[in-house]
Parts: C-alpha cells; sequence; structure tokens
C-alpha cells in the first residue's frame, strides 16, 4: 500500500507505484483542479506541491504531477489546489485577480501552485525567486506580463517572511490553511516503512524522463526508488575531491554554497536545464544514466573529468565518466548496476570554467548543442583543460584532442581558431529537429569562443564581427 | 470589472471538458491515427487489439451509420479514413475500452500496413503536380502590366512563413451519452457547437435536433478549435450511439499535436515598384497556402490573405494570387488573424526588402503609403474613417522612434556578444466573418420570477472574457449588479444554428 498525506486527509491505495500521480489526484480522488496538459512536464498545469519530513519542518517544493510516480508520494504531503482553499482566497490567489493574470483559466492552478512553492521555500522570496518559480508554467493567452505583475505582487507580500519556520509564519499571515500546521506530527505517527520492493520493479529517482519515455510500461509496474537513499544524496568536498550523489537533485546542486565556489557560474547554468519543477525532481545521476548525447550534467560533469562510482550488488567501482558511454544511449554497466555517485577532483582556487548551451528556446528545452569547459592557467599559458560537447556526436564526448592541444598554450586567436580546427575532426554531428549537421558544426565553433569570450574577456583577440 | 470567472479559475473549480464528473459505464477512447504521411492501406487488422482484455469496440469506416464526411466548407475529408491515408496522425479508428489505459495498450496491437506513396510537404511542389484544395484566386486593381516601366526601383523576392501550433492548454476532447428517443448530448471542447452538430447528425444519419452539444469552457482554442474539435466529437458521438454508453476521449497532447493542423505556412513570391519618391506604385504576389491534406477552412483563410495583402498600405497597382495546395500534412486550419499574418508578412517582406536595398529604414516607405480617407483596397472597398497615420505619429511621439534606433545602433557598435533589433509594422485587420452572413448573434435571456436572469448565447467562453462582458452588458440593460446574473453553458438546444466564436 501507497500512504501519504493528500492535502488535509490521509489516503492508501493499492495503485500501482508507477502510475502516475496526476492520474490519482484526478481520477482516484476525484479532484479535478490539477490540470493534464501535455504529460511531459513541460507545461506545469499539473503542478502540486511536495512535502517531506525535515528536521522539525516540513520541506515543501513544487513538481509536475505527471511525472511523479504515485510511488513518490508514499510518506509524504502532496498538495493540490484544493488543499489551498480556505473559504477565502490566499494572497497568491488574489493577486491573479487583482493583475487579470487568469484568462481561459486552464493553467492558473499550475501557476499558483507553483507560486505557492516558492512562498513556502526556505529562503528569501524576491521578485526573481517568484519568476524563477513559475518558470516551468505556459499560458497561451495573457502573454505573461499580467502574470509577471501577479508573481511580483507577491513577492512583496512576504519581504518579512520567516525562512527558518516557512510554514507557521505563511498559516499565522493567512497564506496558507491552519491544517498545515498539523501535518509534521501526522507524518511522524505514520512512521512509514518504505512497501516491499520487487526484482521487476523499475529503478526510478527523478522520475521525469521514464516517466515520459515508458509512462504505459510504469503505469503497471512497482518502483525501486531511488530518491532517498541516503547514500545516494548529498554533496561533500574536502581535500581537493567533490563527491556528489547521484539522487541529488538539480536544484539541490543549485543551492550547495560548495558546488558554487567550485563551479561559480553554476546556478545561471541550472536555469537553462529544464524549469524549476523538474529540476526539484530530476537527478544528476538521472540525467547522466540516461545516456542522452545532449546531456547538460554529463557535459558539465565530463569537463570537470569527473568519475562514476559504480555500484553492483553492494561493491562499489569506480570509472572515468568519458569511458561510461560507449554509443548512442549505451553504457558500459550492466542492468543491475547503478551509479551512487559522481566524484571529481577541484582546485581550492576558483578554476576557469564555463557551460554554455544552445537550444530552440532559452529555457525549459533539449540543447541543440552544449559544451563545458574547464581550464587552469600557469604563468599566462593553459596548463589544464577539459573541453566536452553534447549533441554533436552519438554520445555525449569528451574533446581529447582539443584538450591536449590546448595544454601549454597561451590563450590566442590564432590557437583558439587552430583548437577549433582540432574541435571539427573530433566530432560528427548528424543532421535531425535540433538542426543540420553543419549548423551543429558551426554552432560548437560558436560556444567554443564564447567559453573563450567569457573566460578571458578581452584578452583573446577575437574579432567577433569579423567571425 | 474582473473576469467574473476568475474566481473558479483561481481554486481550480471551473470546470473544463476532462472535469465533467463521468457517468456510470463511461468508456474511454484514443484514436488510431496513420503511422504513415501518405499510403495505399495494403493491411489493417483490428482483431487483436479488439481482443484486448478490457477492449469494448473498435470503430472503423465500416461502423458509420450516415455519410463518412465530416468537410465544413468543402467535402473533402473523412471521420476514418479508407482507403488511403494522406497525412502521417489521419485518424483511422477508435478505440474504446473500460479505461484510458488500455485503450492506448489496444492501439499498439493494431495491424496496419500500406503501400507508400509519394509524400509531398512543399506547396509549390504540390501546385505544380496539380494537387490544390479549391480553384486559385487573384484580386486585382489597376494597371499591374505595364506600370512597371513607371518604376524607379523594382525588387523582387521570396517569402516564407512557418507554421504554428496551437497549443491550447487543454487538448481536444469530447463526452457524449445517448439521451431517450435516440437523442445524444456531445460536451465537446469546440469553438463551434453548431458544426459539431450538424456534422454529427451527417455521420450518424440523424436529424440534428437529435444531438444537443453543450460547452461550458474551453483551456483555450485560438482557432484551433473552431473546426478541428469537430473530428473528435462526431468519434465519441458515433461510439455512444452504437454501444448506447457514455464514452469520452481527451486526446493525449503527442496525438493532438500530430493529428490536427496549424497556422498555414506559406511561400510566395513577390515584385515591388516604387516611384523615387518611394510611393509603391505596384506590387504583385503569388502565394503558395499550404493547406494540408483537406480543405478544413482553408478557402475562408485564403479570402483573408487576399483582403490583407497590402495591409494598411493604398497601392494603386496590385494583383495578388493565392494558390491553395494540398500536401500531406494535417489539414491547417483557422489560427489567430486566420491568413491575414501571412499575407501581410509578404508585403512587409517586400518592404523591408526595397528598404535595404535603398538602404533607408522600412518606416521610410511604410509612412509614405499608409492608407488615406476614401483610397480603395484591391477588392472594391473604401477606406473610411482612417487612423493609420495618426496612429502611426502618436507612437512615435510617444517612442520617438528615430531616438530608439540610434541607441540601439550605438549599443551594437559598443557590444560583441549581444545585439539588439526594433521594428515597427503597422496593421490594417478587418474584423468579423468575410462570409457576411455569419455575422449573427442570439441570445436566451430567462428572467426569474425573483428577478435574477440565466443568459445563453452562441459565444463560448475560452478565455476572451466573452461570459464577463455580456453580464456587463446584461446588468447595464437591466440597471442590476452583474452579480445577479448568470451566464450558462453555450447549448445547441438553447440557442441554435449559431457561428463559431471566432473572427474576433
Amino acid at each position: 500500500m501507497i500512504t501519504f498525506i493528500l492535502n488535509n486527509e490521509l489516503v492508501s491505495t493499492g495503485k500501482s507505484a508507477g502510475s502516475s500521480l496526476l492520474d490519482f489526484i484526478r481520477n482516484e480522488m476525484e479532484l479535478p483542479g490539477t490540470k493534464t496538459g501535455c504529460r511531459e512536464g513541460d507545461c506545469g498545469a499539473c503542478t502540486v506541491l511536495m512535502g517531506t519530513a525535515g528536521n522539525r519542518i516540513i520541506n515543501y517544493k513544487s513538481i509536475v504531477s505527471c511525472l511523479s510516480p504515485l510511488g513518490i508520494a508514499h510518506g509524504r504531503h502532496i498538495v493540490t489546489i484544493e488543499g489551498l482553499d480556505m473559504g477565502f482566497l490566499t494572497p497568491v490567489q488574489k493577486a491573479f485577480i487583482d493583475n487579470s493574470a487568469t484568462q481561459c483559466g486552464f493553467c492558473t492552478p499550475g501557476f499558483v501552485m507553483a507560486l505557492t512553492a516558492n512562498s513556502l521555500a526556505a529562503e528569501k522570496t524576491s521578485r526573481e525567486t517568484a519568476i524563477a518559480a513559475i518558470s516551468g508554467n505556459i499560458c497561451r493567452c495573457t502573454g505573461y506580463k499580467s502574470i509577471e505583475k501577479a508573481a511580483v505582487a507577491i513577492a512583496e507580500t512576504l519581504k518579512e517572511k520567516d525562512i527558518h519556520d516557512p510554514v507557521r509564519w505563511l498559516v499565522e499571515k493567512k497564506h496558507l490553511p491552519a491544517y498545515f500546521l498539523t501535518i509534521y506530527d501526522r507524518l511522524h505517527d505514520l512512521n512509514v516503512k518504505h512497501p516491499p520492493q520487487q526484482g521487476s520493479d523499475i529503478k526510478i529517482a527523478g522520475g521525469t524522463d521514464l516517466m515520459v519515455q515508458k509512462a504505459g510500461e510504469l503505469a503497471e509496474s512497482g518502483i525501486f526508488r531511488l530518491d532517498d537513499r541516503k547514500e545516494m544524496k548529498g554533496i561533500v568536498a574536502e581535500n581537493g575531491r567533490c563527491s556528489i550523489g547521484a539522487a541529488t537533485t538539480i536544484s539541490e546542486l543549485g543551492r550547495s554554497d560548495v558546488l558554487k565556489r567550485i563551479i561559480p557560474g553554476l546556478g545561471t547554468y541550472l536555469k537553462l536545464i529544464a524549469s524549476e519543477a523538474v529540476r526539484n525532481m530530476a537527478t544528476i545521476g538521472g540525467n547522466i544514466i540516461n545516456a542522452s548525447p545532449i546531456g547538460d550534467m554529463s557535459v558539465i560533469m565530463l569537463a570537470l573529468d569527473a568519475e562514476v562510482i559504480i555500484e553492483s550488488s553492494g561493491n562499489v567501482r569506480p570509472m572515468p565518466l568519458k569511458d561510461l558511454f560507449l554509443d548512442y544511449k549505451k553504457l558500459n554497466i550492466n542492468n543491475d548496476e547503478l551509479i551512487r555517485s559522481i566524484v571529481f577532483n577541484y582546485h581550492t582556487e576558483p578554476s576557469l570554467i564555463n557551460f554554455e548551451k544552445v537550444s530552440k528556446r532559452t529555457h525549459l528545452d533539449i540543447a541543440s548543442v552544449n559544451s563545458a569547459i574547464s581550464i587552469t592557467m600557469e604563468n599566462e599559458a593553459v596548463s589544464e583543460c577539459t573541453i566536452s560537447a553534447g549533441g554533436v556526436s552519438p554520445v555525449p564526448l569528451y574533446l581529447k584532442k582539443t584538450s591536449n592541444f590546448l595544454k601549454g598554450k597561451p590563450i590566442t586567436a590564432e590557437i583558439i581558431m587552430h583548437a577549433n580546427e582540432l574541435m571539427q575532426s573530433e566530432i560528427a554531428p548528424i543532421s535531425d529537429v535540433r538542426g543540420s549537421k553543419e549548423y551543429k558544426r558551426l554552432l560548437l565553433r560558436q560556444l567554443l569562443f564564447a567559453h573563450f569570450l567569457k573566460l578571458f574577456p578581452g584578452r583573446t583577440g577575437l574579432k567577433i564581427g569579423q567571425l | 470589472m474582473n473576469n467574473i470567472e476568475s474566481v473558479n479559475h483561481i481554486k481550480g473549480k471551473s470546470v473544463y471538458l476532462d472535469d465533467i464528473p463521468v457517468l456510470r459505464n463511461t468508456l474511454y477512447a484514443a484514436v488510431f491515427g496513420s503511422p504513415v504521411a501518405h499510403g495505399r492501406i495494403t493491411h489493417f487488422d483490428t482483431y487483436a487489439a479488439g481482443s484486448l482484455r478490457g477492449v469494448e469496440k473498435i470503430f472503423t469506416w465500416r461502423d458509420i451509420p450516415g455519410k463518412n464526411d465530416i468537410g465544413g466548407i468543402i467535402s473533402d475529408e473523412t471521420l476514418f479514413a479508407k482507403d488511403e491515408v494522406h497525412y502521417h496522425g489521419q485518424p483511422l479508428a477508435l478505440v474504446v475500452a473500460s479505461d484510458e489505459h488500455t485503450a492506448r495498450k489496444a492501439l499498439s496491437l493494431i495491424e496496419f500496413e500500406t503501400e507508400k506513396l509519394e509524400i509531398v510537404t512543399d506547396p509549390r511542389i504540390a501546385f505544380e503536380k496539380g494537387n490544390i484544395l479549391i480553384p486559385s484566386r487573384t484580386f486585382r486593381m489597376g494597371d499591374t502590366d505595364s506600370i512597371w516601366t513607371k518604376c524607379e526601383y523594382i525588387y523582387e523576392g521570396r517569402a516564407d512563413s512557418g507554421a504554428q501550433e496551437h497549443l491550447y492548454l487543454e487538448t481536444q476532447g469530447a463526452y457524449a451519452y445517448p439521451c431517450e428517443n435516440d437523442g445524444i448530448r456531445i460536451h465537446s471542447s469546440t469553438q463551434g457547437p453548431s458544426l459539431v452538430q450538424k456534422i454529427a447528425a451527417r455521420v450518424l444519419g440523424l436529424p440534428m435536433n437529435r444531438i444537443e452539444v453543450d460547452v461550458a469552457r474551453l483551456g483555450g482554442g485560438f482557432g484551433g478549435k473552431e473546426d478541428q474539435a469537430t473530428g473528435f466529437a462526431v468519434m465519441v458521438a458515433l461510439a455512444s450511439h452504437i454501444l448506447k454508453k457514455p464514452v469520452k476521449l481527451s486526446l493525449h497532447r503527442l496525438d493532438d499535436m500530430r493529428m490536427t493542423g496549424k497556422r498555414h505556412p506559406y511561400s510566395s513570391d513577390f515584385r515591388i515598384g516604387l516611384s523615387r519618391d518611394l510611393k509603391i506604385l505596384a506590387f504583385r504576389s503569388v502565394m503558395y497556402q499550404n493547406g494540408g491534406a483537406a480543405a478544413d477552412l482553408s478557402p475562408a483563410i485564403m479570402e483573408r490573405t487576399l483582403f490583407h495583402s497590402t495591409n494598411a498600405y493604398f497601392i494603386p497597382n496590385t494583383e495578388v494570387t493565392v494558390h491553395s495546395c494540398r500536401t500531406n500534412l494535417p489539414p491547417n486550419t483557422a489560427f489567430r488573424g486566420f491568413g491575414a499574418p501571412q499575407g501581410i508578412f509578404v508585403i512587409e517582406a517586400a518592404i523591408a526588402k526595397a528598404a535595404a536595398e535603398l538602404n533607408i529604414p522600412a518606416r521610410i516607405i511604410q509612412q509614405k503609403n499608409l492608407l488615406k480617407e476614401n483610397d480603395e483596397f484591391h477588392y472594391g472597398q473604401k477606406a473610411k474613417d482612417v487612423n493609420i497615420s495618426k496612429c502611426y505619429s502618436t507612437l512615435d511621439e510617444k517612442y520617438k522612434i528615430e531616438n530608439l534606433e540610434k541607441e540601439i545602433a550605438d549599443y551594437n557598435t559598443n557590444n560583441d556578444l549581444f545585439k539588439k533589433g526594433m521594428d515597427v509594422i503597422p496593421l490594417c485587420f478587418g474584423i468579423s466573418f468575410t462570409n457576411t452572413s455569419m455575422n449573427q448573434a442570439r441570445a436566451l435571456v430567462h428572467i426569474y420570477q425573483d428577478g435574477s436572469i440565466g443568459i445563453s448565447t452562441g459565444a463560448i467562453e475560452m478565455g476572451q472574457g466573452v461570459n464577463t462582458r455580456l453580464a456587463q452588458v446584461a446588468a447595464k440593460v437591466f440597471s442590476i449588479d452583474p452579480k445577479r446574473i448568470r451566464l450558462e453553458t453555450t447549448n445547441t438546444s438553447r440557442v441554435a444554428n449559431t457561428s463559431p466564436t471566432a473572427a474576433s
């Protein structure tokens, strides 16, 4: 049985753990406020809150319920638009009305939930966090300006928020119904255990890709949850070596002060990966194991020359990430193995690291081409260099020749142009919906230039107008 | 006044098609669409799919009691393909099962093979092959032959505008159930309930009075549910009528995106001639409209393209031809602007080309040619109450176009990595239907004994706020508080023979 609290109600169900939370909410619980928009996590109409018991408080985040297997709700608090109802409007709802931010209304519950998650976040709320919170919500009627105004108005009401116990503050200020204060004790009393898992169960961490690719299969299957395995969570950096648990979500990477020190631009890069609600679920391990040739985290981690720690029947062994990808969607590990963590060496001084991504739209899209670079300089010359690229071969590519060539070289336009020529010989893009092979070659050239222009502003000698 | 629906919207209480509480024994449907874009059917076997536990019945063209014809303007479109398929996703069968998961599972068990036929997606190639949906049309005014010798500057070029997906957040869907005396009630996510009623009657071989279509609201339409909601509504009506059970269909987004038409892509050649003082003396264009595999609303869209092909300018010598081409794409359909953006794009592309060649901003040419009072359009109408020059100068006063251009040029000179751009395009758009008889509306207003009021009209609420406006109108007419007015669903039994909610 899967047991959790849905809004203010304890529910138990024997439905299959791999079926979607969205269908359960709408069809079994008959709560139609959560909308089915795309079943791909792309529109945000099905956004709900997921609360997990932490240290004496519940941590809430937005998730897209279409990509959430029902089993992931076990032992947690799920909140739908109906769960915010208290007989009067919440400040989020009021801001939507005051700013005419709803037209046909179909996307509206998703926006309200995403912004409520922003209110609930244990961090200061600002105009920026409010707008970032709705990055995954599509509205086709308004043109967004009215929604943006509503988001800003909401942020204004949250200036005094107590970030140590946001739930209590929000209940006191009538942002949330009072029952939210009872959830911690009720979840604690539930004392849920994992339901027994079976060999046939599908391993799932965030589910944001599997629930799209294998929705039919999962709907009839149990799941083997990886998302809350302690040894697969968290980020540790000591003695120049950083280890990231494979089930760490992309959002958790973004919040890590440790990682921000090692990769100063990480926050900006992560905004190019999916939407907030999807980043709240998707994991670094999932992004890598997916073996997509344009996996953003794979490309970033290749540039850091990372290793994956592979776990099979209790034993662990390391493998360089660049050896993991064999061919298109083919990995150098067995079916019963999984990635436990990702580790890489870092310098105590910030390295020169950059990530670039071009996609048909800036946010929430799969890259046409992406690339990452990590450089260490010594005496005005490159001492270490690792460059990676996605979308230009069947696998996320470590650009070995180009990386080696740059070692020992000064940063000049000539060297960069030569590196590009070498790089072009290392790649083999194909023409597909994301661009022709010629276009992808051109894009990667531009991304290489962008790496140097950003890391060495004014010092490359590259004349953009002449390229 | 705020949208009267907004409180329900923000609480998630507004009811859309997929939210209607279902009746007992409701069955769920999934559409089997062609896996190829063009082919002659050689093998089509639904036996294995039909034998799957939970599958009630699989409907094909053989099960249609009336006509297998859902064409709106022209009868050239089937509900279910029979011998050939003409686009990827073209409906061939409707699987009806105890639940949606089973219905979708059954889709994968349908055996389907075709002998492949040539796939044409380029409207120019289609035209060369003689594949047109309706006869081509030309609008002409003045002298478009010898005038070219009087032009100081002549430029030619090609303009292509692409397709666009409506992406209404609520996908297409319908829910139908049998009523007394062989009646059927259809809840449909449609902009045109009367069209659903008419076509359902045609396909089922029933009189229209047996079919009631009800629409509470749409989660967006944008033209995509003007004509293309019909087929899906008729499919569930057919299934419900034959099985005598409630049947529901709510399209999966991927099915919706691949089965339904988009904004028409156009590919056009143009020739523009200007005098020394930059008056546009002549404009000629041949436009290839990519209509997809069936006419749908293409004839009316073609007409609007022709009407808008000189945009907000007076061009004394104009000749514009549109070829509506049949290709192997889903039938393209209405989309905000309804052919006008495609037509306007060509004349603006011609002006942009002339401006680039002459090395001047396009606005110089635009401003010299704006419509004036009593200027004639190339279809004979005289322009009245023309405000476009005033509109342009007000804009200029407010935003100082030249200053903005200079700011942008300076920015671009000083920035390598990021560039800015700006453009101004005047717009002339004809409101209402071009088919004049469709510009009609009715309302049924009930004044109850306690003074509260219920209003039914033919208008569909889809986010544009029509229900709010109607409540305001009624409140003013009756001099009462809008709170005492209730807007009912749009229903063909209360207000009949309506035009679709479109052409705003």
